[in-house]
């Protein structure tokens, strides 16, 4: 299986002389079967290159998988130029969202106020499905998804095809006790989340166990995240120690903060590096780089 | 015929706690703790079931069913949660003040508020597990929900039932049934499947008012909680029978009535922290 990075970016892109290393387009992650199939998760700016690659090679199958319909994982959607040629199909899946489902919100995308095109001029094939927690396949691969935690309703993938498996969690910010050190709320009610949320962290945890490589969300340092917890993203120290816990072989850090320089992911790569060296693990810990491909 | 009530359009059904006002106000503001939001959300059996549907509902697809609002919650994300609060708060209210319904919204909730705070307090009395606590006052919370069914589709007829049943001194349940062949009971559990809450839930919604010995010890909880807060006339009941509590009816729980005897100001306590957002 090969896996490459096309976009790693959170929030929005970012390209410019700081970012020019490491990247500022936003998420997008190709994945290939030994057999060719192709996988593409997310459709951030990141994209754009990505469609562009596939040019010249013959009529396109492939699928996409979409862990939320927030802007920076949508927004290159309408540029990926093999959507415009005839004899090309995708299916393409995402969550449902409790108001609309997938393809109606991938539809609006198009309003004729937001692009000029819409879905219906695209010259290619494009099937959508709904996607809920479950396991499906495609080709030679296994995808099984699970609810993760962000201000949308969005899924985290977990692919495998030729014994190896790659986790993206998409954004995804650690559960948490709401009430925890609330004077006014109950003791009982505070135990009962608690337990809640061990639930779920030790299904996050089952998830990922044994997992060959793991794109993480971790878009804060812990020094950042708690002015912005709630905003649904990880910080880092949280995205490597689930995947000690796990028994992860290698992750990659990734949707980086868009005011994250290239000399500061630099520095952040010796810090956790060191803290990986003072830890009982065999985690590889990598900040993703845009167009790097790593072969499974 | 009653029994046509469209139970799918739970959209159409408005929030009831009287902190609506205040649930708009804080769904608007970014800067506002998610805290004091979720604590009006809690105390409103309309929202509370919106979100126990939504979960439990075809979108999620889970494999077991929910009953715990704070599951629901952490699952679903606050994000949510505020959405469902906002839309669900700017529902047209339910009644008109021709029927004299719309000054019943406050009383209403405050019995179904009682009911639950009532529920939850028995059960801590009678030692159910403490991750199971929460899951009373939700029983409690919604068990009349058929009533609101029944103000949002009928209110004439409800209102009617309601004088009648004043005047008699019995319950609407049996009134409604001479005249309707069914209840508010019936419908109001027709619509909990229709939604698919959890079945125990849904049992307590059918059978609070008459449960049977077959029901659950949840079902029983709330029905006695439903006595005690009829027989300190907390709220509004549509229920005018008479309300004698006896040692009979805590035997599911081995436990006597005058151990209760004191509950009234233990409900009042709890009942003044939930009203701090009513304006």
């Amino acid at each position: 299986m090969l896996m490459k990075v096309w976009g790693n970016r959170g929030s929005i892109s970012v390209p410019g002389k700081d970012t020019v290393r490491y990247g500022g387009n936003t998420s997008c992650y190709e994945v290939r079967s030994s057999n060719g199939e192709l996988l593409i998760l997310d459709a951030g700016t990141g994209i754009r290159n990505l469609g562009n690659s596939l040019m010249g090679q013959g009529s396109i199958k492939a699928t996409l998988l979409f862990s939320h319909t927030h802007y920076d994982h949508v927004i290159g959607y309408p540029f990926f130029t093999p959507f415009y040629i005839p004899g090309n199909e995708f299916n393409l899946y995402g969550p449902v969202h409790y108001e609309k489902s997938f393809e109606k919100v991938m539809y609006d995308l198009l309003d004729y106020s937001f692009f000029p095109v819409r879905m219906d001029e695209f010259g290619s094939k494009l099937i959508f499905h709904d996607l809920k927690e479950e396991t499906i396949d495609i080709g030679s691969f296994k995808i099984e998804t699970m609810y993760s935690n962000h201000p949308v309703t969005t899924l985290a993938y977990k692919i495998t095809t030729d014994d190896k498996t790659i986790i993206y969690t998409g954004d995804f910010e650690q559960w948490s006790n709401y009430l925890a050190g609330d004077p006014k709320a109950s003791e009982e009610e505070i135990e009962e989340i608690d337990i809640i949320v061990e639930e779920q962290l030790n299904r996050w945890i089952q998830f990922f166990k044994d997992t060959d490589l793991v794109i993480h969300d971790a878009q804060y340092t812990p020094e950042e995240y708690g002015q912005f917890k709630g905003w649904g993203h990880t910080s880092m120290s949280t995205a490597i120690d689930t995947c000690i816990k796990a028994n992860v072989k290698k992750v990659l850090l990734s949707h980086h903060d868009p005011n994250r320089t290239d000399n500061q992911l630099d520095e952040l790569n010796i810090r956790w590096q060191e803290y990986i060296a003072s830890k009982d693990t065999g985690l590889q810990v990598e900040f993703s780089v845009e167009e790097q491909s790593y072969q499974l | 015929m009653l029994s046509d009530i469209a139970f799918n359009e739970l959209d159409q059904l408005p929030a009831l706690s009287p902190a609506t006002p205040k649930l708009i106000e804080l769904a608007n503001n970014t800067m506002a703790d998610p805290k004091e939001l979720l604590s009006i959300v809690k105390t409103d059996p309309v929202l509370t079931g919106k979100i126990l549907a939504l979960i439990n509902s075809a979108y999620f697809s889970l494999p077991e069913r929910i009953y715990s609002l704070n599951r629901a919650i952490i699952l679903l994300g606050i994000n949510t949660i505020k959405n469902i609060a906002l839309s669900t708060s700017l529902v047209n209210a339910l009644g008109t003040k021709e029927q004299n319904i719309y000054f019943r919204h406050a009383d209403l909730w405050k019995h179904m508020l009682a009911v639950g705070i009532t529920s939850k307090l028995i059960a801590k009395k009678s030692n159910v597990d403490k991750n199971e606590i929460e899951h009373y006052f939700i029983a409690g919370l919604l068990h009349d929900i058929g009533d609101i069914l029944m103000i949002k589709y009928y209110p004439e007829e409800f209102h009617q039932l309601t004088v009648d049943a004043k005047e008699k001194s019995t319950s609407i349940t049996e009134l409604c049934h001479k005249k309707y062949q069914t209840t508010p009971n019936i419908l109001g559990a027709k619509a909990s499947k229709l939604w698919k809450l959890p079945d125990v839930l849904c049992e307590v919604v059918e059978f609070s008012r008459n449960p049977t010995k077959d029901c659950s010890n949840l079902t029983k909880t709330v029905h006695i909680s439903d006595k005690i807060c009829r027989k300190h006339e907390i709220g509004f009941t549509c229920d005018h029978s008479d309300v004698n509590i006896t040692d009979s009816d805590f035997e599911f729980l081995n436990l006597k009535a005058v151990e209760f005897s004191s509950i009234k100001e233990l409900i009042e306590v709890e009942m003044e922290k939930a009203s701090i957002f009513i304006e």
